[in-house]
């Protein structure tokens, strides 16, 4: 069989069978979560969990709806966690579409847990700037939000009474970001120039880039991708869309590794034949 | 009919039309790329004029503050690019752009992505856990043998065929262990799509 007559239509029909019958059927695949400090999303958990209530957290949506299905959940997954520890959530985004992302993270729990917008978190919108943006949002976020998404004065919003010039009374920077400006900014600045804890969360296609900064202290949390955000809806005991979305990613993960193992044995088989 | 309802069955149609492409070219495809590229130059420009332009310029103008007729001019400048004579004046802003760029990153970059990772690199080979300190033997190997590899000032021979050819296999692995990852946010991106089609559009998943 030669492998350039094979009609790839055929695989793309197998991995949509593979994606789409396991969400229609759900085979609730175990998604077991390393309880160790290597795993860079149980430190994120344990880190956010240690925090004490009326804390404050700062969470930038830095994605666009690409990235969406990945960095949404953990988004959600987080803010709930904070809400349960009586954790004050600030949001901004360093991408347009990231805002409302944050909106919808900050409502997906908020009546469950009873919080109140600007007592319990805000939403500060979005900032262009890139690196310049974080900075400047560092340095002095009052300043550079003097209103916040709704148009209210950021000097009269209750959750952002505790926080201070270089983010004084922020206890923990996490960054939701799809690329640039995202995680590589606010390590430079949040995390290297003023001494900032901070957590990334990232597609899966930029996981292992970022996986040094984990290595050397950097960054205090790591979640990649959906299995990522599905490690951390475990924890936080909310299955969400990553949760469901593991069936899937698994079948079709099995389907690609069997099609790359055919592959190999029909280039090996075809190379004999030429050879022979 | 809501405009809910109308903007999920348009966003309906616009997947199942790019998705469309993976059988063959065909004009639902053009339609929904050429929709796709024209929303988003649209929204990123109305959204540039409302958070950046009127915040960042136009309401310091209007305050009197008239130093920001310089980034102003820079602006306009960028729109020679349009003008063949003139083209020449955007390679002020663009100059300007850089040497910010360049002079504000440097010493960041510099801290964040040098000094920091050599110095979390350098740690003692036996940290009297077997397990660190064989992740340590394992990164020692590989940092050296890796640097090997992307030696080209000598010929690839002898004790420095085999430092590139293990550094090679690292680079290998580390290539292998980036396609998974690939893969699985590809994976996550038509899952997306699929849960919106199912769940949002369809509701046949709840």
């Amino acid at each position: 069989m030669k492998i350039k007559e094979f009609d790839r239509r055929i695989i793309f029909i197998f991995i949509a069978l593979a994606v789409i019958i396991p969400l229609l059927l759900p085979l609730n695949i175990p998604i077991p979560v390393d309880k160790s400090m290597n795993n860079g999303v149980y430190r994120a958990y344990n880190l956010i969990d240690s925090l004490p209530s009326g804390s404050v957290i700062l969470i930038s949506f830095d994605f666009d709806p690409a990235a969406a299905p990945e960095l949404l959940p953990m988004g959600q997954a987080m803010v709930a966690h904070a809400y349960s520890k009586d954790i004050g959530v600030i949001t901004t985004a360093l991408w347009p579409q990231g805002v409302r992302f944050a909106e919808e993270a900050l409502l997906a729990h908020a009546h469950t847990y009873q919080k109140e917008r600007w007592n319990d978190f805000v939403n500060l919108g979005y900032k262009a700037g890139g690196v310049v943006a974080i900075d400047n949002i560092v340095e002095d976020i009052k300043k550079t939000y003097p209103l916040d998404l709704y148009g209210k004065s950021t000097a009269e919003i209750p959750v952002l009474q505790p926080v201070n010039t270089n983010l004084e009374g922020v206890s923990l920077i996490i960054t939701l970001s799809a690329g640039d400006p995202g995680v590589i900014g606010w390590v430079q600045i949040g995390r290297d120039r003023y001494g900032k804890k901070v957590i990334a969360g990232c597609t899966a296609v930029s996981a292992p880039a970022y996986r040094p900064y984990f290595n050397s202290g950097q960054l205090s949390g790591l979640l990649g991708g959906m299995a990522g955000a599905a490690e951390y809806e475990q924890l936080v005991n909310l299955p969400g869309t990553a949760s469901s979305g593991m069936d899937a990613q698994s079948i079709a993960h099995l389907f690609i590794i069997i099609f790359i193992i055919l592959g190999n044995i029909i280039y090996l088989v075809n190379r004999r034949k030429t050879v022979k | 009919m809501t405009v809910e309802f109308i903007g999920l069955w348009i966003a309906g149609f616009l997947t199942l039309a790019i998705f469309s492409f993976l059988y063959r070219d065909n004009v639902f495809y053009k339609i929904a790329e050429a929709v796709y590229v024209g929303i988003s130059a649209g929204y990123i420009m109305v959204q540039s004029w409302h958070d950046v332009v009127i915040p960042n310029l136009l309401i310091p103008l209007k305050s009197g503050n008239w130093l920001y007729i310089i980034p102003a001019a820079l602006s306009l400048f960028m729109l020679a690019q349009l003008i063949p004579k003139i083209r020449w004046i955007s390679r002020i802003s663009i100059a300007f752009v850089v040497g910010t760029g360049a002079g504000y990153g440097f010493v960041t970059y510099l801290k964040s992505n040098l000094f920091e990772q050599v110095h979390s690199a350098i740690y003692p080979l036996w940290s009297g856990n077997i397990w660190t300190s064989l992740g340590g033997v394992v990164l020692l190997i590989g940092t050296v043998t890796g640097i090997f590899y992307f030696f080209f000032s000598l010929e690839h021979k002898g004790v420095l065929r085999i430092g590139a050819r293990v550094g090679m296999m690292f680079l290998m692995i580390t290539f292998g262990a980036s396609f998974g990852y690939t893969v699985m946010a590809r994976i996550s991106l038509l899952i997306g799509r699929i849960y919106f089609i199912l769940h949002d559009w369809l509701q046949i998943v709840k």
